[in-house]
């Protein structure tokens, strides 16, 4: 949550999957938009759930999403 | 902002309000500002009715597809609880102390008399849901 070691692609995703919004994203992992675009800010950490949820909506690993950063 | 954000925001805002208003019931302005108290008295009122007219109308406007509150929200309620014990541990360990110092040692507290005992562990309830509040919004505009 405080810091920045876990890099994401989630606003590369949303784009190569039809341009999808925050919201919408939101919606299909259950969150608040609010919390996506902290997400992609790299500003909050996700739980575990939420990571694999994100992942499946974009229908590839967690890996490709989420990257720690040492 | 989230709703669970404006939420803060009211709930500070009506924290606020009830504190001043309490303050102005109990103890007063001197005798020679008279006339700010009334304004300050009415400005606190408004302020109160705001936060509660704002909290009640994002209850009624609820929109189906929104989540309401999710992981994040939870998270950042918890810093917020938490710190608001600290306070309150703290706050009531000093009322204690007193107590202790009055009985005890027969030494002259802070604080003298039960009805000023009641009147600092209001304030502090109120000043508890403050910290509360904000560090909530403190983590809401961070994150």
């Amino acid at each position: 949550m405080k810091d920045k070691k876990i890099a994401n692609n989630i606003r590369t995703l949303r784009f190569q999957n039809g341009e999808m919004t925050q919201a919408e994203l939101a919606e299909k992992v259950g969150v608040t938009r609010q919390t996506i675009n902290a997400l992609e800010a790299a500003k909050y950490s996700p739980s575990l759930e939420l990571a694999f949820k994100i992942a499946h909506v974009f229908g590839v690993g967690l890996e490709e999403v989420f990257q720690y950063q040492d | 902002m989230s709703k669970q954000e404006i939420y803060a925001w009211t709930s500070l805002l009506s924290s606020i309000a009830i504190l001043g208003f309490y303050g102005l019931t109990m103890f007063g302005l001197p005798s020679e500002w008279a006339a700010i108290e009334d304004q300050l008295s009415s400005v606190l009122f408004k302020i109160f009715l705001f936060a509660l007219i704002v909290e009640v109308g994002i209850g009624i406007l609820k929109n189906k597809h929104e989540v309401e509150k999710d992981e994040r929200d939870e998270k950042i309620a918890g810093k917020g609880f938490k710190n608001a014990y600290y306070f309150l541990a703290i706050a009531v360990s000093f009322v204690l102390f007193q107590v202790i110092m009055d009985n005890i040692f027969s030494y002259a507290p802070f604080m003298y008399g039960t009805l000023s005992l009641i009147h600092l562990l209001v304030v502090t309830l109120v000043l508890s849901s403050v910290v509360n509040r904000t560090t909530q919004i403190y983590f809401y505009r961070k994150m």
